[in-house]
C-alpha cells in the first residue's frame, strides 16, 4: 500500500469533481500547447522561407501583400510589372544586387500555385531534385514534394493551369498545351514543397495560347527574360551584395521615383507579427486564465473532500501516520491531478492541432503538424506541477493540522 | 505492560481531570466504566497517545509515551497500540483488504498477508476482503475494525464503546473476539464502556467517578 495508490483511489472515489478539475486543466494546457506549437511552426516556416531575400520588388500596393504573395505564396499578387521597367535590376553587373529571381504568379493547379521563374529559384531555397530534371524550355515543370504526394503526380504527367488561386474548373486556361512534369523536388520544409515551378515563358504562353513564344529555344535565365520587352512579370526577389546605406537608398529610390515598390521581408513580417500578436496574446491570456481557474477548482475540490475525509485523516493519524505523511498525501493528490491534466492537455493539444492542421493546410498550403514535440512543453509541465502543488498546499496543511482527539470525539 | 501514574488532563478553561492509577499486565483486560462526562474517552485518548497528559506518566513496554517526540509517538502508536472506536470508520475509497494494508504501511510494517488472512478468517469477514467498507453490515464493519486494530500485533488494545452500536448477538461476538485476540497476542486490553452487557464477560472493572467530584478533590 503506497501513498500514490491511496491518492489515486481518493481521486477516483469522487469521479465527477476529479473529472471537472482534470478537464479544465487539460483544456487550458491544450490551448497553450496549440498556441506554442503553432507559433513555433509558423516562425520556423517564415524564417526558413525568408531564404536570405533582402528585397521584393513588385507593383505598387500593400508591401505586406507583396511579401505574402511573392515569398510566402499566401496572398494574391499586387499586380504586374512590365519588363521594360525592371530592366536595370536584371543587369548582370548591377553594383548592389547579387542575385535576382523573377516570378510570374497568379495561376494555380487544383489549389496549388504555379510559379513561372528561372532555375535560380531553387538556389534560394536550397532546393534539390528528388527525381527528374530542371526544365530547359517552356511548358515543362518541376513540382514540389507535397504537391506530388497530395495530387499523386509523377514524372511524365501533365496539368493545365487555371487562372487565379482557387480551384475552379471555369477558370482553366482552355486550349493551351498541357504542361509536362519533368522533375520532382526533395522535401525542403519550405514553401517550395507546395509549388509547381515552371519556366517564366510558360505563364506567357498559357495566357496567349494562340501566339506561342517564338524564342523557346533560348535558355531559361534572367538575360533571356530581359529580352522580352513587351511582356511583364509579377515580382522580383532580390538578394543584395550587402545591406548598407546604399542599399537603403536603393530601396527608397524605387519607392519614390518609379511605379514599382520595394519591400523588405523582415520588416513586413515583423509588422505582421505585431498585428496578429495581439490576438495571440489574448488567446494565451485566456488559456492561462483557464489553467488558473482549474488550479482553483483543484483547490476547492481537495478542500471540500478534506472536510468529508476529516475523520479518515484522524484515523490515519491513529494508525501511526505522522502529520507530514498526511501533508504529503494531499499534496500528492494535487500533484497527480496536475500531472494527469498536463498529460491529457498535451495529448489533446497535439491531436487538436493535427486536426486543425488539415484545414490550415488546405487554406494556406503550409504544412503544420500536431505531432512534433518542442522543448517549451517541458516548461508547461513545470508550471503545471507548480500549480498542482500550490493548489493543494493549503488543503495539505489543513490535513496535517487535523486534531485527532477533537475529530474522533465529534465523530462518535 | 501498561502502567499509569498520577494521570491528569486539563481542558482549556476547566478543571483538570485526574484518573486512578492503572496497571494491566499481559493478557490482562480491564473494563473501564463511568457515566458520560466522566472522562472515559479522554482517558482512552491519553492511553492511545492521541493527546498528551497535563501531568503524570503512561508507561507502555517501559516507554513513557509523554516523553516521545511527536513523530516517534505516531510511529509508536501505529506499531504498539490498536484502537477500536464506537462507530467503525474506514478509508472509504479503499477495500477491506486495502484498509488493513494501509494500517500496516502507516505503522511502517510490511504486511504479513498470511496472518491478515487468518485474522479475517477468525473474525469471519474473510469473504468481504474485496468489498468497500460501506457495503458491509455494522457488525461486519466492527469486526473489520478489530482486524485493522490487530494487524500490527499491538501490545495494547484500546476499545471505545465497541459494542454500543451493535445488537446483543453482534455485541457478544465482538466482545468474545476482542477477548480471544488480545489473549492470542498477549496484549493488554482496555475497554471503555457503559454497556452493562460487557460486565459479565470482563471481571476486572474500574469505575471512573463523575468528573465534578474529581474536580473537587
Amino acid at each position: 500500500m503506497n501513498f500514490f495508490y491511496l491518492s489515486r483511489k481518493n481521486l477516483s472515489s469522487k469521479p465527477l469533481s476529479t473529472f471537472l478539475s482534470l478537464m479544465l486543466f487539460a483544456l487550458g494546457i491544450s490551448l497553450i500547447t496549440i498556441l506554442l506549437l503553432l507559433n513555433h511552426q509558423f516562425q520556423k516556416q517564415f524564417d526558413k522561407n525568408l531564404a536570405g531575400i533582402d528585397l521584393v520588388i513588385g507593383a505598387k500596393g500593400s508591401p505586406l501583400q507583396l511579401i505574402l504573395s511573392g515569398m510566402y505564396h499566401l496572398d494574391a499578387p499586387t499586380g504586374n510589372i512590365p519588363i521594360t521597367e525592371i530592366q536595370p535590376f536584371l543587369r548582370k553587373n548591377h553594383p548592389l544586387i547579387s542575385d535576382v529571381v523573377p516570378l510570374s504568379l497568379g495561376d494555380s493547379y487544383k489549389g496549388f500555385r504555379i510559379v513561372g521563374t528561372t532555375p535560380d529559384f531553387f538556389n534560394l531555397y536550397e532546393g534539390a531534385l528528388q527525381i527528374g530534371q530542371v526544365w530547359t524550355e517552356p511548358m515543362q515543370a518541376v513540382i514540389g514534394f507535397a504537391v506530388a504526394q497530395k495530387l499523386n503526380l509523377q514524372i511524365g504527367d501533365t496539368f493545365q493551369s487555371s487562372h487565379g488561386l482557387k480551384q475552379d474548373d471555369d477558370l482553366i486556361h482552355e486550349g493551351h498545351q498541357p504542361i509536362h512534369i519533368i522533375g520532382i523536388l526533395k522535401p525542403s520544409g519550405t514553401v517550395m514543397d507546395q509549388l509547381l515551378v515552371t519556366d517564366f515563358r510558360t505563364v506567357w504562353e498559357v495566357h496567349n495560347n494562340h501566339h506561342p513564344i517564338s524564342s523557346s529555344m533560348q535558355e531559361s535565365s534572367v538575360a533571356t527574360l530581359a529580352s522580352f520587352t513587351d511582356q511583364s512579370i509579377t515580382t522580383l526577389l532580390i538578394k543584395l551584395k550587402s545591406r548598407n546605406f546604399q542599399a537603403l537608398n536603393f530601396q527608397r529610390n524605387i519607392n519614390e521615383n518609379t511605379n514599382l515598390q520595394a519591400a523588405t521581408p523582415a520588416i513586413e513580417i515583423n509588422r505582421l507579427y505585431a498585428n496578429i500578436g495581439l490576438g495571440i496574446s489574448l488567446l494565451r491570456a485566456l488559456a492561462i486564465a483557464i489553467v488558473l481557474v482549474s488550479g482553483i477548482s483543484i483547490f476547492v475540490s481537495l478542500y471540500n473532500s478534506l472536510k468529508d475525509r476529516k475523520y479518515e485523516m484522524a484515523l490515519m493519524r491513529v494508525m501511526g501516520g505522522s502529520r507530514f505523511k498526511l501533508f504529503k498525501l494531499v499534496l500528492l493528490e494535487g500533484f497527480i491531478l496536475a500531472g494527469l491534466g498536463w498529460l491529457l492537455g498535451i495529448i489533446l493539444g497535439h491531436i487538436g492541432l493535427e486536426m486543425i492542421a488539415h484545414s490550415l493546410e488546405s487554406t494556406y498550403k503550409y504544412s503544420i503538424s500536431g505531432f512534433i514535440l518542442i522543448g517549451d512543453e517541458w516548461y508547461i509541465l513545470g508550471a503545471s506541477i507548480l500549480i498542482g502543488i500550490l493548489a493543494s498546499f493549503v488543503p495539505a496543511i489543513e490535513a496535517a493540522r487535523t486534531n485527532i482527539h477533537q475529530t474522533l470525539s465529534e465523530g462518535k | 505492560m501498561l502502567v499509569t501514574k498520577d494521570l491528569c488532563y486539563q481542558y482549556p478553561n476547566s478543571q483538570p481531570i485526574c484518573f486512578p492509577n492503572l496497571e494491566c499486565g499481559k493478557e490482562g483486560s480491564i473494563l473501564i466504566l463511568g457515566h458520560s462526562g466522566s472522562g472515559k474517552t479522554t482517558l482512552l485518548h491519553l492511553l492511545g497517545g492521541l493527546i498528551r497528559p497535563t501531568r503524570g506518566q503512561i508507561m507502555l513496554k517501559n516507554i513513557d509515551l509523554a516523553a516521545l517526540s511527536d513523530k516517534n509517538l505516531d510511529l509508536f502508536r501505529g506499531q504498539n497500540i490498536g484502537i477500536i472506536f464506537q462507530k467503525p470508520h474506514f478509508i472509504k475509497s479503499l477495500t477491506v483488504w486495502e484498509n488493513l494494508l494501509l494500517a500496516a504501511a502507516l505503522a511502517g510494517n510490511k504486511a504479513n498477508k498470511k496472518r491478515m488472512t487468518s485474522l479475517l478468517e477468525r473474525l469471519n469477514v474473510v469473504h468481504k476482503l474485496g468489498s468497500l467498507t460501506d457495503q458491509l453490515s455494522l457488525g461486519e464493519q466492527q469486526r473489520v475494525a478489530i482486524a485493522r486494530a490487530l494487524v500490527n500485533e499491538p501490545k495494547l488494545i484500546l476499545a471505545d464503546e465497541p459494542t454500543s452500536a451493535l445488537d446483543d448477538k453482534n455485541g457478544a461476538e465482538v466482545a468474545t473476539l476482542l477477548d480471544e485476540e488480545s489473549k492470542r497476542l498477549e496484549a493488554a486490553l482496555l475497554i471503555v464502556t457503559h454497556d452493562n452487557r460487557l460486565q459479565t464477560k470482563f471481571k476486572k472493572t474500574i469505575t471512573l467517578p463523575p468528573s465534578e467530584m474529581i474536580g473537587n478533590l
